[in-house]
């Protein structure tokens, strides 16, 4: 085993115009439909599409036999319309800290390639390294069943 | 979400969040190796050294063992592996939810 680094990224050819896939990423009306895993699906979803501004997506559903109804959420950091989109990410009721994902848009053959890289970071001054000026506070936070 | 290791994930990140432990993880995860061995490759005083250990002690990353006049240091796998596990569950749940919206929107460009 080798020490592993502190993100992960994923890559994905999506067969849609980048305009498209922005808007997916921060539509409530089509984030509801792919954000939720398994059989699990999106109540609500909310996207205030400003820096700062905050968006949530609520699951609901059976995961591993149990029933879980977890919202995750954050704030927008960087918002470059069609190409860009970064926004910290934490799930209501959970101690751990919140962590960072970007969502990068590139054309490629006809379509869009999708990079989304999520970090984790451990101290505020390892994100604000990354990312200045953001001042954001959660909101009360609920708490949920965790799996 | 994923949080219900023993070891607490703040610390292990923070220890990983540096170039320098990394490598230091690395180097220990071969073999045991003394603080002295550790330091070596690295352009810095034993004292450096010293204060990075503790940093991946404190997140339980190594072991450190005392024997006769030297400090043993070596890897502590499972702590690692509770980092990756952070990193696994999250990569399956990217990898899902791209493919969801390669799904919902690959229909529209026809």
């Amino acid at each position: 085993m080798t020490p592993t680094d502190t993100r992960l990224q994923v890559k994905r050819f999506i067969n849609a115009t980048r305009d498209r896939v922005f808007e997916a990423w921060t539509k409530p009306e089509l984030m509801k439909q792919w954000y939720a895993p398994g059989t699990m699906t999106v109540p609500n979803a909310s996207s205030d599409l400003r820096v700062g501004g905050a968006y949530s997506v609520e699951m609901k559903g059976t995961m591993n036999g149990k029933f879980v109804n977890p919202t995750v959420g954050g704030r927008y950091t960087k918002i470059v319309p069609n190409e860009l989109l970064v926004f910290t990410w934490s799930w209501q009721g959970d101690s751990a800290p919140e962590t960072l994902v970007t969502v990068e848009l590139k054309e490629a053959d006809g379509g869009t390639e999708v990079t989304l890289t999520h970090e984790r970071f451990a101290s505020p001054e390892v994100r604000d390294r990354h990312e200045h000026g953001w001042t954001g506070c959660l909101e009360n936070l609920a708490s949920f069943e965790a799996r | 979400m994923v949080e219900s290791s023993a070891y607490d994930l703040d610390l292990i990140f923070q220890a990983l969040a540096d170039p320098t432990r990394r490598a230091i993880l690395q180097r220990v995860s071969r073999r045991e190796c003394t603080v002295t061995d550790v330091a070596k490759p690295f352009q810095m005083s034993l004292a450096a050294v010293s204060k990075h250990l503790k940093t991946l002690d404190r997140a339980r990353l190594i072991h450190r063992q005392k024997r006769g006049s030297f400090y043993y240091v070596s890897l502590n796998p499972e702590a690692l592996m509770s980092a990756e596990q952070w990193i696994a569950h999250y990569q399956q749940f990217w990898e899902g939810r791209l493919d969801s919206l390669k799904r919902l929107l690959g229909k529209e460009l026809k």
